[in-house]
């Protein structure tokens, strides 16, 4: 076994060609927290002519194919691809882009040929942001109960319906959504997915304001998630995808995504601050990772998280290697849930009360303790709920005498790492 | 990055996977553990036969000089069907000890006779009445006589003493400040040892009363402490723990799907599943930990931390798994003739084998140079 990645020189030569082309394109203040609404709006718009600039290089969606505008980047690129964009503090891409990482990958497995020639180019150059839209106020957990409907009138859906927590602040240009076609149905063969345009009539949105709404810009302050209502919007019906009354089969190669199926290989951001941290502050006159309780608990919340990372790596090269996949995805996810709420505990007692505010002198980190707090909780939903996973896990397992169940199609869709804001 | 094994790798894991299956079947194990039979010498003479009694020895020695996965995943096998044996004790355990030893002719010479089989070594640490703080505290004053030297004193919670051909003791002589290993004939006059009764698998006290030992049978730690010599036998110690997870997490899930109440298999109850899902959880991190600690002792990043955090992740796990696996058998699971609780055992006697997870883990941040 061999768990670090290693470079070949065709992928060195690669990586200062990226390294060169993000010095020059870059712009200085794309990663710093907005200090005011305009503040986070203008950060928004650079990270998108950023999206713009590297969509048209195909480095946005570099695992795209080349005919419907991605990279058709090896492997081996993409790594290097994320590693830099991520030593910049960046994702691939750089703003929050839920449906089209996900949506895209449901296209290429699900679309016919001209949908993906028609919606696949704008999200891999950039030109559109596109979001999921799935949960709806009594459809949560239980997604195959949702009550959207999309009835066929003619050339077209029309829907109804409202879907909440979506998105971010700042707006989108393309909604991907699962909907009711058959109201008469069975469920799970009553729902069909689209590919919606933001734009249409009849299309309203509502802030959301959450306990944390980290985004574009890294700010929860003036970040927030959306409630969307449908209030008859005829989608022409050439945007529904994978067949109508198929939506839940669609939908598998979406959630594979979303319960982290892919894996991923960092370190925990929030760890590295939190033993600097430790390091060079001081309680009671003394640093405070010379003290010997701090370093116990040091110790357990440093092996808690190596278990997870190891687990993501596990992840990411069963992917990356082609193997077939069970439960892993959904193990992560769960682990990842319950150990960053275990840890807004561990913290608080590590760090105290200063864990619990963003005030310049008095909080711990640089207020990411503080975020910390509060995302720890709001992480718990996002994707699945911890005992959405557990679900998932038990019948992949083939636990209570079923036949173990399959893990959902990637495509090839499956290596591109998540952006900072989901991962 | 490659997380698969190379096809020498997979022929071991097979070869012990395949040993396992036909010699010792759980009914047999069963068998001898309730007639109060610790070990099982014709299993001990077929791993000494396929050489894995010298899996950690260097060639020159008469060993396999294996890479630490390959010997991990030996020893994976041997935990998923809980052979009880002294093979970790000595051929890990021991001869990682003696591995750290300056080079002597009684040094090699006992490495030798471990890879052949010859020898079972078998290492007696702890002192009672102390708490775990390293293998260099454990030693015990010896005292003078001529021209040998003179053991008295306990060791306690010795695994599997009663199949040792020799005990490595680790002893404080006045003449030499560095840290010494005796390495003690079971049978020298004045040694007894007595099998601890209780929730524990073969562990020993051995009592020594006057015991002569050889100056030459002495051999002291070179450059490396003891404790960071232990690095490759911590992370096989977790995969024998990390094995035992395996086997209790397809005894569960079978169970789950076998065992009807209400109508209908258990393992349809989502807090029976949520059971499972610990145990598999518990196991994932241990062995990940690990095969990812066997991979940085051989390739030289900081293995020794990595153990420590692969070996208190075991130790934590193994306990936690097995517990989250009798929540799923309930009753039969606490039937000796069952054969859980062969499992659950060992991972409340293994709890503690190479120091307790908190300590482990506190080295690991030492280690780690925090």
């Amino acid at each position: 076994m061999e768990f670090e990645l290693t470079y070949t020189a065709a992928q060195e030569a690669f990586r200062s060609e990226v390294r060169t082309w993000l010095a020059e394109n870059v712009p200085d203040g794309i990663t710093d927290r907005p200090q005011s609404a305009e503040e986070s709006r203008a950060i928004y718009l650079m990270r998108r002519d950023l999206g713009r600039r590297l969509g048209a290089k195909g480095w946005l969606y570099p695992s795209g194919e080349k005919q419907y505008g991605g990279g058709g980047l090896d492997l081996d690129q993409i790594i290097v691809l994320e590693e830099e964009t991520a030593r910049l503090g960046l994702g691939l891409p750089p703003y929050y882009d839920s449906g089209g990482r996900m949506g895209s990958a449901s296209i290429r497995v699900w679309g016919t040929e001209a949908q993906k020639q028609r919606f696949l180019p704008p999200i891999y150059r950039g030109e559109v942001r596109s979001w999921q839209l799935l949960t709806e106020p009594s459809a949560g957990s239980d997604l195959a109960g949702v009550k959207t409907t999309a009835i066929r009138d003619g050339d077209a859906y029309v829907v109804n319906g409202q879907k909440i927590y979506i998105g971010s602040h700042h707006g989108a240009d393309r909604y991907w959504t699962i909907a009711v076609t058959d109201p008469k149905g069975k469920r799970h063969q009553n729902v069909s997915w689209f590919m919606i345009d933001a734009s249409l009539p009849g299309i309203t949105t509502q802030p959301l304001y959450m306990l944390s709404a980290q985004s574009e810009g890294e700010s929860d302050e003036f970040g927030h998630k959306n409630i969307i209502f449908f209030d008859n919007v005829r989608v022409p019906a050439d945007c529904l995808v994978g067949g109508e009354n198929n939506g839940w089969k669609v939908a598998s190669t979406h959630l594979e995504v979303e319960h982290s199926g892919q894996g991923n290989i960092r370190t925990n951001p929030v760890w590295i601050a939190l033993l600097a941290h430790c390091r060079s502050q001081h309680r009671d006159g003394r640093p405070l990772i010379e003290d010997p309780e701090v370093r116990s608990e040091l110790a357990e919340i440093f092996s808690r998280l190596e278990a997870v990372r190891l687990l993501s790596t596990r992840n990411f090269w069963m992917v990356y290697a082609g193997e077939k996949r069970s439960y892993e995805g959904s193990q992560v996810s769960y682990l990842r849930k319950t150990t960053n709420l275990w840890l807004t505990k561990a913290i608080l007692d590590l760090l105290g009360p200063g864990a619990l505010t963003s005030d310049p002198a008095l909080g711990a980190i640089d207020g990411i303790a503080e975020a910390q707090q509060r995302r720890g909780i709001v992480e718990q939903h996002p994707g699945g709920t911890t005992d959405i996973q557990r679900v998932v896990i038990a019948r992949r397992l083939g636990v209570g005498n079923r036949q173990p169940q399959e893990a959902g199609r990637l495509g090839e869709e499956g290596l591109a790492r998540k952006s900072p804001v989901e991962a | 990055m490659d997380l698969s094994l190379t096809p020498s790798q997979t022929l071991i894991r097979d070869s012990v996977r395949s040993f396992v299956r036909r010699h010792v079947p759980r009914a047999e194990l069963v068998r001898q553990t309730t007639q109060g039979q610790t070990w099982d010498p014709g299993w001990f003479g077929q791993f000494r036969e396929a050489g894995w009694t010298g899996a950690l020895v260097p060639e020159a020695l008469g060993g396999l000089a294996l890479d630490p996965l390959s010997v991990v995943l030996i020893f994976e096998e041997l935990g998923r069907g809980a052979v009880p044996s002294p093979l970790l004790a000595s051929s890990a355990i021991a001869a990682c000890l003696l591995l750290a030893c300056r080079p002597s002719e009684r040094r090699d010479a006992a490495l030798t006779a471990i890879a052949d089989g010859d020898m079972i070594l078998v290492p007696a640490l702890r002192r009672p009445e102390t708490s775990w703080s390293g293998v260099a505290a454990t030693a015990t004053p010896l005292t003078s006589n001529n021209r040998n030297w003179v053991l008295t004193g306990s060791k306690v919670f010795v695994p599997f003493a009663d199949a040792a051909t020799h005990l490595l003791v680790s002893v404080a002589t006045p003449d030499e400040a560095a840290p010494a290993l005796a390495i003690v004939p079971a049978a020298s006059p004045g040694i007894t040892i007595r099998l601890l009764p209780g929730f524990l698998q073969a562990n020993h006290e051995v009592s020594f009363d006057n015991t002569t030992v050889a100056a030459t049978d002495i051999v002291h730690a070179g450059d490396q402490s003891f404790d960071d010599a232990l690095a490759t036998a911590r992370v096989v110690t977790a995969a024998y723990q990390v094995g035992g997870m395996l086997e209790m997490l397809d005894m569960s899930v079978a169970h789950s799907n076998t065992r009807i109440q209400f109508g209908t298999p258990i393992g349809r109850f989502q807090r029976v599943q949520d059971h499972i899902i610990r145990l598999l959880n518990a196991m994932d991190a241990a062995r990940w930990a690990t095969y990812e600690a066997a991979w940085a002792i051989e390739s030289g990043r900081n293995g020794v931390a990595r153990s420590y955090l692969a070996g208190s992740t075991a130790s934590d796990s193994y306990y936690e798994a097995a517990s989250a696996a009798h929540e799923v058998h309930a009753a039969i699971g606490s039937d000796p003739r069952y054969g859980l609780t062969l499992y659950t055992r060992i991972s409340r006697t293994m709890y503690e084998l190479l120091g307790p997870p908190g300590w482990q883990r506190r080295q690991m941040a030492d280690t780690l140079g925090w």
